[in-house]
C-alpha cells in the first residue's frame, strides 16, 4: 500500500515536472497546447473509490493552477475529467477485469483502438472544458473547439509515449 | 424532508462534484469580473521561491540575449542624453524639459521569475513586492518597451498582468500623424503582434511607423515604445483599421523589468475617485 502511494508520488512529481518545465514554456502556436499531466489521472487504479479520485484530481489541478498563474482553470477541468473516469470506470471495472488482475483502465483492457478512443474522449473533454474557461466567451466557441481539438491531438501522443515508456509490458 | 436527506445521500458524489466546479468557476468569474483584486498564487512566497530558484538556472542560458537587451537600452538612453542635455535649441517646446520639474517618476529594477506566452491570459511574476513599496495597478516595462501592469502582490513578489493577456488594454498614440485615441489589445494568437483598434479608415499611416503609450494611459508614463506598425486593412466594410503592431518586448526572453513609481498618483487618484463619489 505505502509503496503503491510513494510510486504514484513519484510519478505525480515526474508529470508535474514534465507540465511545468517543459509543456507550459513551449510556444508551438495558439492552438497547440498539450497539457500531458493528465495522464496521472488516467493511470490512477481502480481501486480508488470515486471521492479519492475527485479530490485527487482537484489537488492536481490546483498544485498546476498555483505554479502557472491559472486561477482554477487545471483544477475545473482535472474534477470534469474524475467526474467522466467514475462513468467509465464503472462500466470498465467488471468482474473479467477483477479476475484477469486488471487494475487501471489501461490497453491491457481495452485493447489499443479501445483505449485510445478512451483517453481522447476523456482528454477532449478536459481540454475543451479548460480553453472555454480561458477565453470565458461564447463568441469564442469555433477558436476554443478548435484549439482543444489540436491540443488533444498533442495530449494523445505523448500520453502514448509515456504509456510505451512506463508501463511498456502493459502495453505490448 | 427524509425524501430530500435520501435525494443527497444517493447523489451525494454529484453534489461534491458540483461544489468543486462551483469553487472553481468562482475564480475564473472573479477573474474575468477584472478590476477586483483577487487571490493568486505564485506572487505568494511558496510558489515564488520555487519558481526563483527554477528562474535563476534557466537565466544562465539566456545571458547573451540579456546583454543584447541591456546594450539595446543603452544605447536608446545615451540618444535621450544628447536630445536633453546638449541641445541648444530653446525656441522649441520640449516635454520634460523644464529642469526646475520635480521628476515625475521612479524607476525600481525586479528580475523576472516567471513569464509565459502560450496562455489566453499571461502573467509575468516578479522579485519585488510590497516590501519595496509596490502597489497593485503601477505600470512595468521591459528594458525595449511596455510590459504590463502589477496586478497583485504579496511581500516579496508581484504578480504582473502581461501585455499578453485578453484583459489588457493601453492607450496608443502614433506621433506621425497626431494620432491619440483607440486602444491596443491581444487577441491571444501571436505573441508577438498585438491589435490598435480605433483608427478610422481616413488617416493615413504606414507600415513601420513608432505605437507609443499616450498620455490618456492611467497607468504609464506617455511615450514608451509599445511597438511598430506591421501591416494594416479595411474589414469589409468597417470605417476603421484592422492594425496589428509588432511589439517592441520580446516577451519570451524578457529577464528585466522595471516598475514605475509616479509621484503624481495619489493625486489623480483622489480626484477621479471625487468624479465616481461626489
Amino acid at each position: 500500500m505505502i509503496r503503491e502511494i510513494l510510486r504514484y508520488t513519484l510519478l505525480l512529481t515526474l508529470v508535474l515536472l514534465i507540465q511545468l518545465l517543459v509543456f507550459s514554456r513551449l510556444n508551438l502556436g495558439f492552438m497547440f497546447k498539450p497539457q500531458p499531466y493528465i495522464w496521472f489521472l488516467f493511470i490512477l487504479p481502480f481501486s480508488l473509490n470515486r471521492y479519492t479520485l475527485l479530490f485527487t484530481a482537484f489537488g492536481t489541478g490546483l498544485i498546476v493552477d498555483a505554479l502557472s498563474n491559472t486561477y482554477g482553470l487545471h483544477a475545473a477541468s482535472c474534477t470534469l475529467l474524475a467526474l467522466g473516469r467514475s462513468f467509465t470506470d464503472a462500466r470498465l471495472n467488471t468482474e473479467t477485469a477483477q479476475r484477469e488482475g486488471i487494475l487501471r483502465p489501461g490497453s491491457r483492457l481495452l485493447g489499443f483502438s479501445g483505449y485510445f478512443l478512451y483517453i481522447s474522449g476523456l482528454t477532449f473533454v478536459h481540454h475543451f472544458l479548460y480553453f472555454f474557461y480561458e477565453a470565458f466567451r461564447f463568441s469564442m466557441l469555433p477558436q476554443v473547439f478548435t484549439t482543444a481539438l489540436f491540443s488533444t491531438l498533442g495530449t494523445i501522443a505523448s500520453i502514448i509515449l509515456l504509456e510505451f515508456t512506463f508501463f511498456r509490458r502493459e502495453v505490448l | 424532508m427524509n425524501v430530500i436527506l435520501r435525494f443527497i445521500r444517493v447523489n451525494a458524489f454529484y453534489f461534491v462534484f458540483g461544489l468543486l466546479q462551483l469553487l472553481c468557476l468562482y475564480q475564473v468569474a472573479r477573474f474575468n469580473s477584472y478590476q477586483q483584486t483577487f487571490y493568486f498564487n505564485t506572487s505568494r512566497s511558496a510558489t515564488g521561491h520555487f519558481l526563483s530558484t527554477r528562474q535563476s538556472i534557466i537565466d544562465y542560458f539566456y545571458l547573451r540575449d540579456y546583454n543584447e537587451q541591456l546594450a539595446a537600452e543603452n544605447l536608446a538612453l545615451r540618444q535621450q542624453l544628447a536630445d536633453n542635455r546638449f541641445s541648444q535649441d530653446t525656441t522649441r517646446y520640449r516635454a520634460g524639459a523644464d529642469s526646475t520639474a520635480p521628476f515625475r517618476y521612479r524607476y525600481l529594477k525586479a528580475r523576472v521569475v516567471q513569464s509565459s506566452v502560450n496562455k489566453l491570459n499571461n502573467f509575468i511574476t516578479i522579485d519585488k513586492g510590497s516590501k519595496a513599496g509596490i502597489k497593485a495597478g503601477m505600470a512595468v516595462l521591459s528594458p525595449t518597451g511596455i510590459a504590463g501592469i502589477v496586478h497583485d502582490v504579496s511581500e516579496d513578489f508581484s504578480l504582473v498582468l502581461s501585455v499578453l493577456n485578453t484583459k489588457f488594454r493601453v492607450s496608443p498614440m502614433i506621433p506621425d500623424i497626431g494620432f491619440r485615441e483607440g486602444f491596443v489589445s491581444w487577441d491571444g494568437k501571436d505573441e508577438h503582434l498585438v491589435q490598435l483598434n480605433g483608427i478610422n479608415k481616413f488617416e493615413k499611416i504606414k507600415k513601420g511607423a513608432k505605437v507609443l503609450t499616450s498620455s490618456y494611459s492611467p497607468h504609464f508614463p506617455e511615450g514608451i515604445s509599445i511597438g511598430e506598425i506591421e501591416s494594416f486593412s479595411i474589414p469589409g466594410n468597417s470605417s476603421f483599421y484592422d492594425v496589428q503592431v509588432r511589439l517592441s518586448t520580446p516577451f519570451n526572453k524578457m529577464h528585466t523589468a522595471y516598475v514605475v513609481f509616479d509621484v503624481y498618483r495619489p493625486q489623480i487618484d483622489s480626484l477621479n475617485q471625487a468624479i465616481i463619489q461626489p
